[in-house]
């Protein structure tokens, strides 16, 4: 038996990250042109990157959706269409679109589908209704909206829907946060968010004067983790359940997207989750660099248990991301480009696209030159011997004993 | 051009008569992000400000889930409308609801965006003759107003006086830190190490958290210009001050005299500013942020150095399927500072680091040249 399940849709930061992304098993990904999306800081990626990852993403018969989610004003509309008409042209899947201004930019221009972006915050079925008549095909819909809203909200609109499963979030409602605007001259609906919510502030409670003054990081939310609610989300039918993160790193990328398709195709094949399995994927979720986790709205309004103390941060990651596979040859070596630095001896492990993590061989480890080294250095090309089943942009992780020593 | 001003007292109602207001917010405490009244105070509010000529706007501005939404309709049976004469809202799904089942006029709040004239028109297009007006975002400056009032010709309303929200959550932040049920009122001032402005004020209430710039937004020296510009409607807001202010703006606003306004701005207890209104440049940063990455390439591109060994090599990956790489090649090398090099290939390696003729869509090891780092794009 075969049981409908969500797509799967994870960030692709760059032309690297898409391919990780799709390979280690994301249905489809999403990524910025060079303009026009909300991460001013990412890589994002280059016109001749994005035809490369259309064409790679639709050769695994996989969707690129491209952002185009700012809030635009006039001058940015105006260099609008050729982008357009260029995604058009290279057949991405869907743009994802917040502004009005660009929706109707979209549609002069092209025949491409239309995705609401979480930024527009649409959160209830009359506002879906709204964006319906403006020709919106999916709503990616606001943070705030839980698993059942949203099933409601799909059924009365008759619209695919998109939540956020994964990583982290903002903690204003989407597109209704401007601090950074006034405070560090950068647009945040335009891609200049200075995550000014992450900061520690003093808060000095005027009214209250019993109180006194607290330090505290009041306004910055843990991060989002849907793993265990997935029968939910196929439940209501939710449509796609979205992976956060086109500025962080490949092993996050890549990690994610392998943790949720081993989740998804064992309830595709079972349709129920009751899996020793899923304490395995849970505990794999800690395997890389994250704030506390919170399930935030998905089932009930996030509670003060959804604040999160920037102090713990610490505690938060058993694995670090240490190599990427840039070359795998049979019976000789994999080259791997690190990340963080690693010596001979330390507990490295290759993450396939499927199955579960190899222990790499990491007892000699040699330069490009083929010179043994005691020790390596980030952005370096070392070699290790060659294991089975490794492939060029597989991730290598490393056992954090910073996580260890806190254990 | 009017003044509109947000009333929360039979007294404030008296006041905005007096000084020549004709159109007032009534905030509904389950509506309005910061309002205060509850059922039998909106209707007796709305009695009064009927006897005393004045036309109410009824203002929905909060945002809604799909439980909050189903709430708020309930809530709206128990309120007495019938003196209303319009709605302000801001969540398109309390636009789609008033547009189905009131006949009254509309006034859409764009706040949030809407920094384009496409923009501005679909909505224009979409509440149609209802339209009573536009709230424009305070991020647009002067020109953009103008344009947009001669261009959509329809009644545009700013915020000419008041506190500058600055992020909205529908989370209780401030909480934890306190004692307190979550749906009580609490206000705080907020400031961080990290951020160059210090204190930042911050109320929290049934409707979420709400953080305001330190600074409140002023254009009373402006008015004039305004007024060139056709601007219809200039929204005051002093609900986080006093109304007893609202006279000296009220005569600001209509006869500016500077030692008058010198005067007003020592004794009101806000700093003040004029935001964006001269220009908006919140996108000139951009740049320093886009990394080196992000310059156009095109054919002549060849790939990206992953290794840099001082005085022994460079290690390039090849990414343009098209280019085979040979000695006597000569490469242009843009560095992650932004500079330029050229390099003639003088030894070539494959990744066993075996000397070979050509390679193709692999990784490449050529001879070092100085200045170049891990990342740098190659070209041809
Ligand atoms: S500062 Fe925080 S809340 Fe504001 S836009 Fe950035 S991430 Fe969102």
């Amino acid at each position: 038996m075969t049981n409908k399940t969500p797509e799967l849709l994870a960030p692709a930061g760059s032309l690297e990250k898409l391919k990780v992304s799709l390979l280690y098993g994301a249905d489809a990904v999403y990524c910025g042109g060079q303009k026009f999306g909300l991460r001013a800081a990412a890589d994002n990626l280059t016109y001749d990157e994005l035809r490369e990852g259309v064409e790679f993403a639709h050769q695994l018969d996989k969707k690129v959706y491209v952002v185009l989610n700012s809030f635009l004003h006039d001058s940015d509309l105006e260099q609008l269409p050729e982008f357009i008409s260029f995604l058009e042209e290279i057949q991405i899947d869907a743009v994802i679109v917040s502004d009005p201004g660009v929706i109707k930019t979209v549609k002069e221009n092209s025949q491409i589908d239309i995705h609401l972006s979480t930024q527009a915050s649409c959160l209830n079925t009359h506002a879906a209704k709204i964006w319906k008549s403006w020709g919106v095909k999916r709503l990616i819909l606001g943070r705030e909206v839980s698993i059942e809203e949203a099933g409601a909200i799909k059924k009365s609109s008759g619209l695919e829907v998109e939540l956020f499963i994964h990583g982290s979030m903002c903690m204003a409602y989407s597109g209704n946060c401007v601090i950074s605007n006034y405070t560090q001259g950068r647009d945040s609906n335009r891609g200049g968010c200075a995550h000014s919510c992450r900061f520690e502030y003093s808060v000095d409670f005027k009214n209250w004067e019993s109180v006194e003054t607290r330090k505290a990081y009041f306004m910055s939310s843990k991060d989002l983790n849907g793993i265990a609610l997935l029968e939910e989300f196929a439940r209501h039918g939710i449509d796609s359940v979205k992976i956060e993160g086109r500025m962080k790193s490949s092993l996050y990328a890549g990690s994610v997207s392998k943790v949720y398709r081993e989740a998804l195709d064992y309830y595709k094949e079972k349709g129920h989750f009751y899996s020793e399995q899923m304490k395995d994927w849970e505990a794999e979720m800690n395997k890389f660099s994250h704030r506390a986790y919170t399930e935030a709205s998905l089932v009930e309004k996030a509670g003060e248990d959804s604040i999160f103390d920037e102090r713990q941060s610490a505690l938060s990651q058993d694995y670090v991301s240490a190599a990427e596979v840039v070359e795998a040859i049979e019976g000789e070596h994999i080259l791997l480009q690190v990340r963080k630095a690693f010596v001979p001896g330390d507990e490295l492990e290759l993450l396939p696209f499927r199955g579960p993590a190899v222990k790499l061989n990491s007892e000699k480890i040699l330069d490009i030159s083929n010179q043994e080294i005691e020790k390596t250095r980030p952005t370096t090309l070392v070699k290790v011997p060659y294991t089975k089943g490794a492939q060029e942009l597989n991730i290598v992780r490393k056992k954090s004993y910073a996580a260890n020593n806190l254990l | 051009m009017q003044l509109i001003i947000y009333c929360e007292t039979r007294k404030d109602l008296e006041k905005a008569l007096d000084c020549s207001i004709s159109e007032v917010i009534l905030g509904h405490k389950a509506f309005s992000r910061f309002g205060r009244l509850g059922n039998e105070e909106f209707s007796q509010m709305s009695q009064y400000a009927k006897e005393l000529g004045l036309r109410i706007i009824f203002e929905w501005d909060i945002l809604m889930t799909e439980k909050d939404f189903l709430r708020a309709v309930q809530a709206l049976k128990h309120i007495d409308i019938s003196l209303i004469d319009c709605w302000r809202v801001q969540d398109p799904g309390a636009l789609e609801y008033v547009m189905n089942h009131f006949a009254h006029p509309v006034q859409y709040i764009c706040e949030t965006g809407n920094h384009n004239l496409s923009a501005l028109q679909m909505w224009k297009e979409l509440v149609g003759k209802r339209l009573d007006r536009l709230i424009l975002s305070v991020e647009l400056p002067k020109a953009k107003l103008k344009e947009y009032r001669e261009k959509l010709n329809i009644p545009l309303e700013i915020l000419g006086f008041g506190p500058i929200l600055l992020f909205y959550t529908p989370r209780s932040l401030l909480t934890p830190l306190i004692d307190k049920k979550s749906d009580e009122f609490i206000e705080a001032v907020g400031t961080s190490e990290e951020s160059p402005h210090k204190g930042f004020p911050l109320i929290q209430n049934s409707h979420g958290t709400f953080m305001f710039h330190i600074k409140e937004q002023c254009l009373l020296d402006l008015c004039h210009e305004l007024r060139l510009i056709k601007l219809d409607y200039l929204r005051i807001d002093l609900r986080q001050s006093s109304m007893s202010y609202l006279s000296s703006i009220a005569q600001l606003s209509l006869n500016f005299n500077e030692r008058k306004f010198e005067e007003f701005k020592c004794e009101y207890p806000k700093s003040v500013m004029k935001g964006y209104f001269r220009v908006n440049k919140s996108d000139v940063l951009f740049p320093k942020l886009k990394n080196y990455r992000l310059r156009a390439r095109d054919n002549s591109y060849v790939g990206e150095v992953i290794e840099v060994q001082k005085d022994k090599h460079l290690v390039i990956s090849i990414k343009n399927k098209n280019f085979s790489l040979k000695n006597g090649d000569t490469l242009i090398i843009h560095n992650t500072e932004g500079k330029s090099k050229t390099l003639t290939v003088k030894s070539l390696k494959n990744s066993r680091y075996q000397e070979v003729e050509k390679i193709e869509n692999a990784v490449a090891v050529i001879n070092f040249s100085g200045g170049i780092q891990p990342r740098s794009q190659i070209f041809i």
